[in-house]
């Protein structure tokens, strides 16, 4: 019987790329999306062409009645949760903090941060040996940001993505004993369109030169880390992030 | 002989522990190995037939990690007899005794620096002369060995093994930078509390049990389990991993 992993923001960039190597490691995957069906359609048809099992998953990580619906439908659908990516991300508009307007911190926090601690709750009720679950893993897709600090470009992203950190930690103690294990990837400069989304599309290109390994990384750099500490090789590793940042 | 092979590794402390089990494990990944031992000559050559059971060439080379001359005829050895490395996993560490730093000889804590870093450093200048591209090398992956020890400091127990560690911490982070651009990667692996003989040497079987208590997980760590992330991150999957450490602690 083939684990089954969610990830959250899967129809685009890393959650799409993890996804898809998700699968060719014989997982099952839900692959959860906020607005662009397409997308999401088209990773669903990719792994269901690996002959794995797919759906797409229409949902708001923000809103817990989203979060709950989500996680029912996925278990009805495919069978228990083994594992959770805490993927489903966004930077809000690139800019310095004195110009952000308000909407832009709020959604930023309720999506990186509630979004994730809401998914990592309903994961950890079906998961946790205490709950008669069978055990699992949650990866939290983090970011370089959170020591970098984002300066000019996304202090609340940054932010953001610090509190996620903490998340993994003090998450990954409290169910240690319970068959879970809970890490995150801290992913650097990622040729995606979330750059586009913040207001500069050309961001990867641009700055890439300067990552010290001396280019950006693509979407599936960040999803093999994310599927290694996913597998049962990573079975020591738990309460920490990694970092996947090209040197960054 | 199986596939090509994935590439020659040099193994510091390859004899037992994490270090037999990861030859044994970079064997089963196709690669090539040199077992570096300083005494336990038996061990090391265990350790080679098994890598060889696996379908791979291996050599036991004897060398002190701590002494320069030492290092370089191994890396000499290792080119002669492999050809040239394209991973070195900087394994070998002691902690020599268990104390308080007000009671520690200074030949205890020269004995670990001298081993722990001064060792390593020497070990990677090395490799990165042999893989550097900018000296015609042809890239590679250099896998450092911590502890995190490093970041809790280990009072009461062995500050200066910690503190080797945090050096070496800092290896991997200015050494991965300075080389990023010369196709070498250079990563570490914070080991968590490891079921070897490291510990045993310390105070038996009754340690590990005690520290067993203190690991969230609930267990002490398995060398195989080290392994596995020292593999990986010497890996292409890691590709995009460099000068940084992965914590392999089971929450510690």
């Amino acid at each position: 019987m083939p684990k089954v992993v969610l990830v959250t923001g899967g129809g685009r960039g890393i959650g799409a790329a993890t996804a898809k190597l998700l699968a060719k490691r014989g997982y099952d995957v839900a692959v959860n999306y906020q607005s662009n069906i397409t997308a999401a359609g088209k990773v669903v048809r990719e792994i269901e062409g690996m002959g794995r099992r797919a759906l797409a998953i229409q949902g708001d990580v923000a809103k817990e009645a989203h979060v709950v619906r989500m996680m029912s439908a996925v278990e009805e659908r495919l069978g228990p949760l083994y594992g959770l990516v805490n993927n489903a991300g966004i930077t809000g508009r690139i800019g310095r903090l004195d110009d952000a307007s308000a909407e832009t911190l709020q959604s930023t926090m309720d999506i990186n941060v509630v979004g994730a601690l809401l998914c990592a709750r309903e994961a950890v009720k079906r998961m946790s040996t205490k709950h008669g679950g069978a055990g699992g893993v949650i990866v939290n897709v983090s970011s370089v940001a959170t020591t970098l600090g984002s300066p000019n470009t996304y202090v609340w992203y940054a932010a953001s993505k610090g509190a996620v950190d903490a998340m993994t930690l003090g998450l990954g103690l409290e169910v240690a004993k319970e068959g879970i294990r809970v890490v995150g990837v801290a992913a650097g400069l990622t040729d995606t369109d979330l750059h586009a989304a913040g207001g500069e599309p050309n961001r990867a290109r641009a700055i890439g030169p300067q990552v010290p390994l001396g280019r950006a990384a693509q979407p599936a750099d960040i999803a093999e880390a994310i599927v290694w500490l996913m597998s049962d090789d990573a079975r020591y590793c738990t309460a920490t992030t990694l970092r996947v940042g090209g040197g960054r | 002989m199986s596939a090509k092979s994935a590439g020659v590794v040099l193994i510091t402390g390859a004899s037992r522990g994490i270090g037999a089990a990861t030859a044994r494990l970079a064997a089963k990944r196709g690669y090539d190995v040199a077992v570096n031992y300083v005494s336990n000559e038996a061990a090391a050559k265990k350790v080679v037939g098994e890598v060889e059971a696996a379908g791979r060439r291996a050599i036991a080379v004897k060398a002190d990690v701590a002494r320069e001359a030492d290092i370089l005829a191994m890396f000499a050895a290792v080119d002669e007899k492999l050809g040239r490395i394209t991973g070195l996993v900087n394994n070998a560490g002691i902690f020599a005794k268990t104390g308080r730093v007000e009671d520690v000889a200074a030949e205890t804590v020269k004995a670990v620096l001298d081993l722990n870093v001064l060792g390593a450093l020497l070990c990677a200048r090395e490799a990165v002369k042999r893989m550097s591209t900018k000296r015609g090398g042809m890239g590679g992956v250099i896998v450092n060995v911590s502890s995190g020890a490093a970041t809790r400091g280990s009072p009461n127990s062995y500050v200066w093994y910690a503190a080797s560690k945090a050096a070496l911490d800092a290896i991997t982070l200015g050494l991965g930078l300075e080389v990023a651009g010369e196709g070498i990667r250079v990563v570490g692996m914070a080991a968590g509390v490891t079921e070897t003989d490291i510990h045993t040497a310390a105070g038996g079987t009754g340690r590990l049990a005690q520290m067993a208590k203190m690991v969230p997980l609930g267990r002490v760590a398995q060398p195989d389990e080290m392994a596995e992330a020292i593999l990986w991150l010497m890996s292409d999957a890691a590709r995009y991993v460099t000068a940084t450490t992965l914590r392999a602690g089971g929450g510690l």
